[in-house]
């Protein structure tokens, strides 16, 4: 799939930012005053710029509104309400934590359920798609969680719960590639399947079926070198949770904004990867997939 | 005028020529006569000569390269891909693709333009003497002249290329380019 930047920026930036929110939520960053309001907001900024940098890729972004009428059918629609949902249940707790209002922790503790149940949504826009067989796999939704509660860790500096979730991510990571790496010949699907040849003989591909480019192909047919593929999950393994589990260690806030930073560079890393190895079927039909 | 389809041997030499070059237009175009229809662009905005198996192994070719084209009337250097459903002996390309730069109100780039091309400098401008010596026009500059079984061929690979030759420079446009209407 074509790794378009405002999907990769949007579903990392909003993850971190509900996995920050669900931390603070939960009671696990103690804040008060105006530390709880620059704390909250940075939760609130990173969600909201998030799900903002989502519409970008669309032709008329004020049809973004029209996703919210899709729940019964789609998972964007679904994430749609979980994370305006979130956001707004979240808000009492924020006020009570700026305010010292004294509201019950209990409203914060289902803000953080609804903060990881958005982030699952995001993720199961890509893991139900069946015609992408890497993404079509219980690893997505992991991944995407495994990578929301990390960043929101290390942004709360939780010595020992951020390095713990970091080695979790590293497992996470290399799991989703060395299972994703076998989705598509798993699948089984080939030119023959697709096209029904397959009973009468081998297909082969004589002709692309158009000589210019089209959607399908800008969108959906996207190569990606092999070695240049490895380097970039080196540095997702290694930027994205083997350095931040150490950085997050280092004493006062200058560690946890290292941490982060890197940490973020891996999960940009990560992100689009995620998109530019993932295979759709479409590209059997231009002899593009084995 | 016979009903019945002749035979007649190809004008001119054929010594040396030992393959059969033909082109047809693509039927779709019939559909859109008289437009430069966006989509059928896509679906075809550059031709090949299909090289049957036996040419194509015997060349050594493979995807991605070029061939020169040659006949007594001249040579061409073109695109090439392999068609296993091929007599062994015949070559073929769609006409009407190719287009000179700037022709047909289309972009000096467009692929119709550089990888595009026709068999025009393949073929004799002229038909031969009538009975009273007169030679009428064999060409069709405009959507290309059509080979059938009067045109022979010899074809040797020249390796990869990223434009059909002749190329020749734009030409002064009648028509504005699209963006400049």
């Amino acid at each position: 799939m074509h790794p378009a930047p405002s999907v990769i920026v949007f579903t990392v930036l909003s993850g971190i930012g509900f996995g920050f929110l669900a931390f603070v939520a939960a009671g696990l960053l103690p804040v008060s005053g105006w530390g709880a309001f620059f704390v909250w907001g940075l939760g609130y900024g990173l969600a909201v710029v998030g799900l903002g940098a989502s519409t970008f890729h669309l032709g008329n972004p004020q049809r973004a509104l029209l996703a919210f009428t899709q729940w019964r059918s789609s998972w964007l629609s679904r994430e749609a309400w979980a994370s305006v949902v979130t956001l707004l249940v979240l808000a009492p707790m924020a006020l009570s934590d700026w305010l010292g209002l004294g509201l019950p922790r209990g409203i914060g503790w289902l803000g953080a359920g609804l903060c990881l149940l958005t982030v699952a949504a995001t993720s199961m826009i890509y893991a139900q798609i069946r015609a992408v067989p890497r993404w079509n796999l219980w690893t997505t939704p992991l991944l995407f969680l495994a990578f929301a509660l990390t960043g929101g860790a290390l942004l709360a500096g939780r010595e020992v719960l951020a390095p713990l979730l970091c080695l979790g991510l590293a497992a996470a990571l290399i799991t989703t590639f060395l299972l994703g790496d076998q989705q598509f010949v798993r699948r089984g699907a080939n030119l023959g399947t697709a096209t029904g040849l397959d009973r009468i003989g081998a297909a082969s591909v004589f002709e692309l079926p158009h000589t210019g480019g089209n959607y399908l192909m800008h969108e959906m047919i996207h190569v990606v070198g092999r070695k240049h593929a490895m380097k970039l999950r080196v540095i997702a393994v290694i930027c994205g949770a083997v350095l931040p589990a150490a950085l997050v260690l280092l004493p006062g806030h200058l560690g946890i904004a290292f941490a982060v930073l890197v940490h973020l560079a891996g999960a940009f890393a990560a992100r689009w990867l995620f998109f530019a190895e993932a295979e759709h079927v479409v590209g059997l039909y231009y002899g593009a997939r084995g | 005028m016979s009903p019945l389809p002749v035979w007649y041997p190809p004008y001119g030499e054929t010594e040396g020529y030992p393959v059969h070059a033909l082109t047809q237009r693509p039927m779709d175009m019939y559909h859109s006569w008289g437009s430069q229809n966006a989509w059928l662009r896509q679906i075809r905005g550059k031709n090949f000569l299909y090289l049957p198996t036996k040419i194509w192994e015997g060349g050594g070719f493979a995807p991605g390269d070029y061939a020169r084209v040659t006949s007594p009337s001249g040579e061409i250097v073109v695109p090439v891909a392999h068609m296993a459903a091929l007599n062994e002996n015949t070559v073929w390309t769609w006409n009407a693709i190719g287009k000179r730069k700037a022709a047909w109100a289309l972009d000096a780039a467009a692929p119709e333009a550089v990888e595009g091309f026709l068999l025009n400098h393949l073929i004799s401008e002229l038909l031969p003497a009538k009975g009273d010596g007169h030679r009428y026009s064999n060409s069709d500059p405009v959507t290309g002249q059509a080979a059938w079984f009067d045109l022979k061929v010899r074809i040797a690979r020249v390796g990869p290329r990223d434009h059909a030759e002749p190329a020749f420079p734009p030409m002064p446009r009648v028509v504005p380019q699209g963006s400049q209407r």
